[in-house]
């Protein structure tokens, strides 16, 4: 899918295209390396200040992928461009520059703040690294991000153990704003949330989106909370998006089967809908030898034998709404034999 | 609920205590409820809210000796089991109350093969011998869907996937014929289209065997859609027990109306874009506010709410609420609405 396919070009800020990560396991134990792909050909675009969903089941490759495009981790092959520029070619103290431009929220923000660091201290050293500002230019710069974030002025003092999982969120929230990016990767930030303090949260994302013209990609399992939150949103599925479209149309319109059979899984309020569920036999192959042509065909209920033969090709259904399925659900289906 | 059948479990004024370093805490305080044979009731409530400490306090697997029962009763089929010795505990667990735990990774033990660990449960209870035992635990895993079993229960837990684990849990819990299955959180650490086939697996089951049920969890959703009755559960005690449809549709209880008004549902629900949030956070165990341990995350505190505990009133058949606001005729009695 290119941009200039759609006519006018819509302003881009961030240009994924063949994305591929593969890991090697580790060999020994007379075992042979065996190679993972964890991502295995991902290609997306975000536009400037819209919120791109990544969703999948575990394994699906939906973080590696956010971790590959702050390059936390080396692609195996693939193209970044951010705002025009080449992510993949930068050196070390140009991608240093760079990150001020992207961040990243993570699920956890336990396991991501250093726990003998204040939060004033934890907030303070992201300008020390980047050799922003006075000692009082930083202590102020603190306090405006605490109130930014939703937390008394106090809290600077607080180490992280003293916090709630919802504060410490506001904590990791706070650090990825310090340098005023233009993009956020959330990694399942809610995630490790209970309801009540998931949507405080939800709401600082969006609240903070509109004050500071934020573009987001949101990775979660959670198909709900990803609904609520984004424009657009990608399916992936082993390593690779199956389907991407506007939020509204690929909820109410999957393409591919995998996304029909994930939306009939969530479980729903109106009782009655219930007995349209969709059950997928088996689990997820492994990403060591994903299956062949269709990954998804081992449990896809529409599967042919062109399904397992040949890799389906990345199409646009409507404008905007592209699949990668021989077969995909909708209107096109009915010359199907 | 009819007057003629008497509940298989009935859990009245359930206290539980903690020796924690901040001082003696109580998870769960003055819970009650009951479940009819072959029936389904919901526990949900968020973390710390006491849901999993009263499905161990049934179990009895309370950890010792920092953890007890402190007050009320447990009764199983009117006997109390509280006052069980702990060898007449081991006999009710496994063989007529069993639980299936969220983390099924944690639950087995990794050097023994599967087959022979839902054969070491079934020992346990029955006199039969190793063979007979082995023979029963492949029919078992037949039965909650894991594909060729008999060539399967030879591998060890690593071999399985998540789902697949949990069928183990399961198949386990089954071994001697519950009366009662407990599930805390069976499908917490499971994909979505996993979660969906373990919900399915644990509705047939209960019906195929007619088993009563209490499932823990604080997804909402997945209540929705299993249970018949709900029990919202905050900062240890049950706020709210009503119906599911009652509950999903006519929640009474602030927290429970707040709650469900917390859950992204998306756009196509046609609500406003931008999520319920419910202030502040949960009140630690060991510094819980007095009255209503809701209020404090409200506006609008009355005194009454400050002072006293609200007691308990049925607003509609089957539907209880735990809160100053709903009975309003008693605010005005004391006369202490502002």
């Amino acid at each position: 899918m290119t941009a200039a396919a759609q006519g006018e070009t819509p302003d881009i800020l961030l240009d994924v295209q063949g994305l591929t990560k593969h890991f090697g396991t580790p060999n020994g134990f007379g075992r042979t390396p065996q190679v993972v792909r964890a991502v295995d050909g991902v290609s997306f675009t975000l536009r400037r200040g819209e919120t791109l969903g990544l969703v999948g089941e575990s394994g699906c490759g939906k973080s590696t992928t956010a971790r590959l495009l702050l390059r936390l981790e080396e692609p195996t092959a693939g193209t970044i461009s951010f705002d025009g520029q080449d992510v993949l070619s930068q050196s070390p103290r140009q991608m240093r520059q760079m990150r001020r431009r992207m961040q990243i929220v993570f699920q956890d923000p336990l396991a991501s703040l250093d726990p003998r660091m204040s939060v004033a201290e934890t907030l303070t050293e992201v300008f020390a690294i980047h050799k922003i500002g006075s000692g009082r230019e930083r202590r102020d710069k603190v306090a405006a991000l605490l109130e930014k974030v939703g937390l008394r002025p106090d809290y600077a003092a607080r180490f992280p153990h003293e916090m709630s999982g919802g504060q410490r969120q506001r904590v990791g929230i706070a650090r990825a704003l310090a340098l005023s990016p233009d993009l956020i990767i959330a990694d399942e930030p809610v995630s490790a949330l209970d309801v009540s303090i998931q949507a405080q949260i939800i709401n600082l994302f969006q609240d903070l989106q509109a004050e500071l013209a934020l573009s987001y990609i949101f990775v979660s399992h959670d198909l709900s909370v990803v609904e609520h939150i984004s424009d657009r949103v990608a399916v992936m599925y082993l390593g690779q998006v199956v389907e991407l479209g506007p939020t509204e149309t690929l909820y109410e319109n999957p393409l591919h089967p995998y996304t029909a059979a994930l939306l009939s899984a969530v479980p729903n309020f109106s009782r009655t809908r219930r007995r349209e569920r969709l059950l997928l036999k088996g689990d997820l192959p492994s990403p060591v030898s994903p299956p062949s042509g269709c990954r998804f065909h081992p449990r896809c209920p529409r599967a042919e034998a062109i399904c397992s033969a040949v890799k389906p090709e990345w199409r646009s259904v409507q404008p905007d709404h592209s699949v990668a399925c021989h077969f995909p659900l909708g209107a096109g289906t009915a010359s199907r034999s | 609920m009819s007057a003629d059948t008497a509940p298989i479990l009935e859990v009245r004024d359930l206290r539980v205590a903690f020796d924690a370093p901040e001082g003696l805490v109580s998870p769960v305080d003055r819970v009650s409820f009951s479940l009819q044979a072959g029936k389904t009731i919901g526990l949900v409530g968020e973390s710390g809210c006491g849901k999993s400490m009263t499905a161990l306090a049934i179990m009895g697997l309370l950890p010792r000796p920092s953890g007890r029962v402190a007050g009320g009763e447990i009764l199983f089929r009117g006997q109390d089991l509280c006052r069980r010795s702990d060898r007449e505990m081991q006999k009710i667990r496994g063989n007529r109350i069993a639980m299936v735990f969220q983390e099924p990774m944690t639950s087995l033990n990794p050097v023994l093969s599967v087959g022979e660990q839902i054969a070491e449960a079934v020992r346990v209870h029955q006199r039969v011998g190793k063979r007979d035992a082995i023979n029963q635990a492949v029919d078992l895993m037949a039965l909650v869907g894991i594909p060729a079993p008999r060539d399967r229960a030879r591998d060890y837990p690593h071999q399985f996937s998540g789902g697949m684990r949990q069928r183990v849990m399961i198949a386990i819990a089954l071994a001697c014929r519950p009366d009662i299955l407990i599930a805390d959180e069976p499908t917490t650490a499971l994909d979505v289209t996993i979660q969906a086939q373990i919900m399915d697996l644990l509705m047939r089951l209960r019906e195929e065997r007619q088993m009563a049920m209490i499932l823990i969890t604080h997804d909402l959703g997945v209540l929705a859609e299993a249970v018949e009755h709900v029990c919202v559960m905050y900062a240890g005690r049950i706020v709210e027990s009503a119906p599911v449809d009652k509950l999903l549709n006519d929640p009474r209880h602030p927290y429970t109306q707040r709650l469900l008004a917390a859950i992204p549902r998306g756009r196509r629900s046609g609500r406003a874009s931008r999520l319920q949030e419910i202030p502040g956070s949960i009140p630690p165990l060991w510094d819980l506010p007095g009255g209503c341990r809701f209020c404090p995350r409200l506006e609008g505190r009355r005194d009454l709410c400050r002072a006293e505990q609200p007691p308990r009133r049925e607003v509609g058949p089957g539907h209880f609420v735990a809160c100053w606001a709903a009975c309003s005729d008693a605010l005005a009695l004391a006369g202490t609405a502002s």
